[in-house]
């Protein structure tokens, strides 16, 4: 639940600038998180860093698992051999 | 200079102005000033004049306004880089199916003898040996145990390792697909003096769903044992990536999510991962490819998932760079061996005679050289007069080798080889622009320093690649790989 939290508020950031302006007017972390809090949104700092850290690897691609978006079998770095498009086992 | 046709500009609400070059795979953010001044290149104008802020610079840099005849420069590169990859003998990457039995039964699968699959003989397996020995100009060895189920044979596994070993190539990074029903905890002791450090072990969805198609060959249950098995193999010490495949169709695509958040909970900390694949049939299975997602469905899924859920596929969203479209299937050196020392070039080719290539016991190993040929240059997209034209073409570097040869070569029109960049491009930059916005609010509550930052007039947004290419001599007029060396976050203008 804590994830899907952060993606409400930082979704009403991206889309709010009023309400982005004034959180990010607070002074420290425990200050911007009480005022997203007042509004409805109850997350930590570490839910924070969290999804920063999973946003991160999702915009540098470093997620694990198949390439799938890709639609072939990139086989990872050359000579690893590993395939994702296929091996249903 | 002239506009790119490998240019996509954009405007999107609530997300800004943007100008993507699939040439150097480079995205770049625009203020409306600049996308205007773009506008007007597309539609044939010469830049007008603006302010030297380098930004006609990097327009000539990233491919985006070329000249005449450099795109097929850059594209000649390209090919030349794919060809290098599919010729380049240093590395025998090798797919080593021990056996061809499997003890599970289902339905999607695309192996034809699950059942009639003998065990590899100590004749095969010392000819195995032998053979690796006699590729001269290779340097390392790549082994990827596959199946059938591998561990049916894992002493087999366990012998072949050994003796690879001795032969004095470089071993490293092995791996293993299995089904995970015999992973036991005396196989997993092994893994690490195996070598093996990556596991895939497919889980269809939670318990019900994944039992209702992962199931024995007398059709009991599979996903308890399964998943004592991960508990093990995480619990383990094994230091490997274990990486969880949910076979998704349109049957089981609403389980994906839950199962999801319930192994990531349950594995908390550990290297497990969970990705959904795209179940897609092409052979002769009885499957109902009716239940399968076509390619655009599948891009909606992929794209739905990051944008409610924050669940991104490997490679992240913005295309990768650098896709030279080369696998085992079209890799020189690349091949998967049967149990009775048969050579395939696909995965998927694997139990089928038509396809096979050659034989490790055969005096000239490769007894089918036009099928591995069809492989590695008929199918090569640079030749293809579709693909030449296509706008996509550098970052989809061709798409699947197996899928192009079947529409090639079997005249099979329902088979699409393309990726879904083709149609879907735009779609996949801003789910990626989303991204990378939510991960900068993010940054900007944790940091408070970091507070408001003025939005420059044009600024580069695409990932920095993780292993710059190697350099080269020579290259002509701009260079082609120069614009590819340059980091790629970095170069903006502050408005003034």
């Amino acid at each position: 639940m804590s994830q899907e939290e952060v993606k409400r508020l930082i979704e009403r950031m991206n889309a709010d600038e009023a309400f982005r302006e004034k959180v990010l007017a607070a002074p420290d972390v425990a200050a911007r998180l009480e005022l997203a809090a007042a509004e409805g949104y109850v997350v930590t700092e570490e839910d924070l860093a969290g999804a920063e850290g999973a946003l991160t690897d999702a915009e540098l691609g470093r997620v694990a698992g198949g390439s799938e978006m890709q639609g072939v079998d990139d086989g990872g770095s050359h000579g690893e051999y590993m395939p994702s498009c296929c091996c249903y086992s | 200079m002239r506009w790119s046709r490998y240019n996509t500009l954009f405007r999107t609400e609530g997300l800004g102005h943007f100008c993507y070059n699939a040439l150097s795979n480079t995205l770049i953010e625009l203020d409306e000033a600049h996308y205007g001044l773009l506008e007007g290149c597309r539609e044939g104008r010469a830049p007008s004049r603006v302010e030297d802020d380098g930004f006609l610079d990097l327009l000539r840099e990233q491919h985006v306004l070329v000249e005449a005849g450099e795109e097929e420069d850059v594209l000649l590169v390209r090919r030349h880089r794919r060809q290098a990859a599919c010729f380049d003998a240093s590395t025998l990457g090798l797919t080593i199916c021990p056996t061809l039995r499997c003890n599970f039964r289902c339905p999607y699968c695309f192996e034809a003898s699950q059942q009639d699959g003998g065990f590899m003989s100590a004749e095969t397996q010392d000819r195995l040996v032998e053979w690796i020995a006699e590729q001269d100009d290779a340097r390392s060895l790549s082994v990827a145990w596959y199946g059938g189920e591998p561990l049916l044979a894992f002493d087999t596994v366990c012998s072949l390792t050994e003796r690879f070993r001795a032969l004095g190539l470089a071993y490293a990074k092995a791996s293993m697909v299995t089904n995970g029903y015999l992973l036991d905890g005396a196989k997993i002791a092994r893994l690490s003096e195996l070598g093996i450090e990556s596991i895939q072990i497919t889980l269809d969805g939670p318990r019900e769903m994944h039992d209702g198609r992962r199931v024995l060959a007398d059709g009991g249950p599979t996903y308890e044992r399964i998943l004592k098995n991960v508990a093990a193999l995480m619990d383990s010490g094994w230091g490997g990536r274990c990486d969880i495949r949910v076979n998704v169709d349109k049957r089981n695509l609403d389980g994906f999510l839950a199962l999801r958040a319930d192994l990531l909970h349950r594995f908390e900390g550990t290297k497990l991962s969970v990705y959904p694949g795209h179940v897609d049939v092409l052979g002769d299975q009885a499957y109902d490819g009716c239940s399968c997602l076509a390619t655009d469905e599948w891009a909606s899924f992929a794209l739905e998932l990051a944008r409610r859920h924050w669940v991104f596929t490997r490679g992240g969203l913005h295309p990768a760079d650098g896709a030279d479209g080369t696998c085992v299937a079209t890799r020189r050196q690349g091949f998967v061996v049967g149990p009775e020392g048969e050579l395939y070039k696909c995965w998927t080719d694997v139990g089928r005679p038509s396809m096979m290539v050659g034989s490790i016991h055969a005096g000239e190993t490769i007894t089918d050289p036009v099928l591995v040929a069809r492989y590695a240059t008929g199918v090569d997209p640079y030749s293809d007069p579709r693909c030449r034209v296509c706008a996509v073409l550098p970052i989809c570097g061709g798409g699947c080798a197996h899928r192009r040869l079947l529409a090639k070569y079997e005249g099979r029109e329902d088979v699409d080889s393309c990726s879904l960049y083709r149609t879907r491009l735009q779609d996949c930059l801003e789910s990626y622009i989303r991204v990378k916005r939510s991960r900068e609010t993010c940054a900007a509550l944790l940091r408070p320093g970091m507070t408001a930052e003025e939005r420059p007039a044009w600024r580069v947004i695409s990932p920095a690649p993780e292993q710059p290419p190697a350099p080269q001599r020579g290259a002509g007029r701009q260079g082609p790989r120069a614009a590819e060396r340059r980091t790629k976050e970095g170069p903006c203008h502050k408005k003034t």
